[in-house]
């Protein structure tokens, strides 16, 4: 379980997109609101059908809702945005990173494992 | 599934050309704690420009970092990134940690993107911050200290980092050398392992290098 530490940051972040309005205080502005809304709610879906071993490649799919919630983020406001925009550019960038990390990454790919010395029970 | 052969790839052996293991956490650990800590430093940067602290510690150049921090130059750059730039270095940063982290300890043979993706990140990205803090403290006029600490570490990870990224380049030529199946090294780099990788693999381990470090961890 320790290997999928990039999908509980990814929950976790997800959990924050969920919470940033009332966090960082633009409950009012609702376009800000709906997209964190929005990409909080599709990401924290992906990464727990991504948990299913048969569907771990679910996770990529984190990827088009970073690109997606970053775009909207970064064109939406004159840039430097207000507080909640900058907000999202950034969850956007982490998710976008930990698209590359895969669960279990600390092993190796189960194509390999067959040809593996196994040292640990 | 079985292995074909008799022996299995330990994952601790040593990557040739080198008689050293480079995708070993204790060539790896140091790695993210640099980069960590390069990430804190360009965080604290941050919250100076967000105007969430009053000031900048700097030992050395004084004002220099507030100035290089409040400068112009800096702005059109946030202006363009829609983050603060110290904040957007803090995710460059944050990207070196995490790539250092994954991966298994063969990981410069069983996943070569990855460690491709981590070279690609380091080193020709860290020479341009390395530059981009230099051409900023000379267009501006002052110089900051912890931006020029932040572009040290990031010299010091371009040199821990090559030889895993080597080790992955001669991995891949010997596949295509011994092989020259397009398919099969797309399929070896991003991770797929096969009997035909395994027998390179295992090939890779006869290489006099390699040979020396087995024998000098046994």
């Amino acid at each position: 379980m320790i290997g999928a530490w990039p999908r509980l940051i990814e929950l976790l972040l997800a959990a924050w997109l969920l919470l940033a309005a009332e966090a960082l205080g633009h409950t009012g502005q609702s376009p800000l609101v709906m997209a964190d809304r929005i990409a909080g709610l599709a990401t924290l879906s992906i990464v727990l059908l991504s948990l299913v071993p048969r569907l771990r490649l679910v996770r990529i799919g984190t990827l088009p809702v970073a690109l997606g919630l970053g775009v909207w983020a970064w064109t939406a406001f004159p840039r430097p945005g207000p507080a909640g925009a900058q907000n999202q550019l950034l969850v956007a960038l982490v998710l976008a990173l930990l698209v590359f990390v895969p669960t279990e990454s600390d092993e190796p790919p189960p194509d390999w494992r067959p040809y593996v010395e196994r040292t640990r029970t | 599934m079985e292995a074909p052969g008799r022996r299995r790839l330990a994952m601790e052996a040593p990557a040739p050309p080198f008689d050293r293991n480079p995708s070993s956490w204790r060539q790896r650990v140091p790695i993210a704690a640099l980069a960590l800590g390069a990430t804190g430093i360009s965080v604290y940067m941050g919250l100076y420009q967000w105007g969430l602290t009053d000031s900048v510690w700097d030992p050395v150049f004084g004002s220099g970092t507030e100035t290089v921090l409040t400068s112009r130059e800096s702005e059109i750059m946030g202006g363009v990134i829609g983050v603060p730039d110290a904040i957007f270095g803090a995710w460059a940063y944050l990207t070196e940690a995490v790539l250092s982290l994954a991966g298994s300890t063969r990981r410069w043979q069983f996943r070569p993107w990855l460690v491709l993706l981590f070279g690609l990140d380091v080193i020709p990205l860290g020479l341009v911050s390395v530059a981009l803090v230099i051409v900023q403290g000379a267009s501006v006029g002052a110089w900051c200290f912890l931006c020029l600490v932040t572009a040290l570490i990031s010299l010091v990870l371009i040199v821990f980092v090559y030889d895993e990224v080597w080790a992955s380049i001669r991995f891949l030529r010997g596949v295509w050398a011994r092989e020259r199946d397009a398919s099969l090294l797309w399929d070896v780099f991003i991770g797929r392992g096969s009997p035909r990788a395994y027998a390179v693999a295992l090939e890779m381990e006869r290489w006099p290098e390699a040979r020396r470090g087995t024998e000098r961890e046994a």
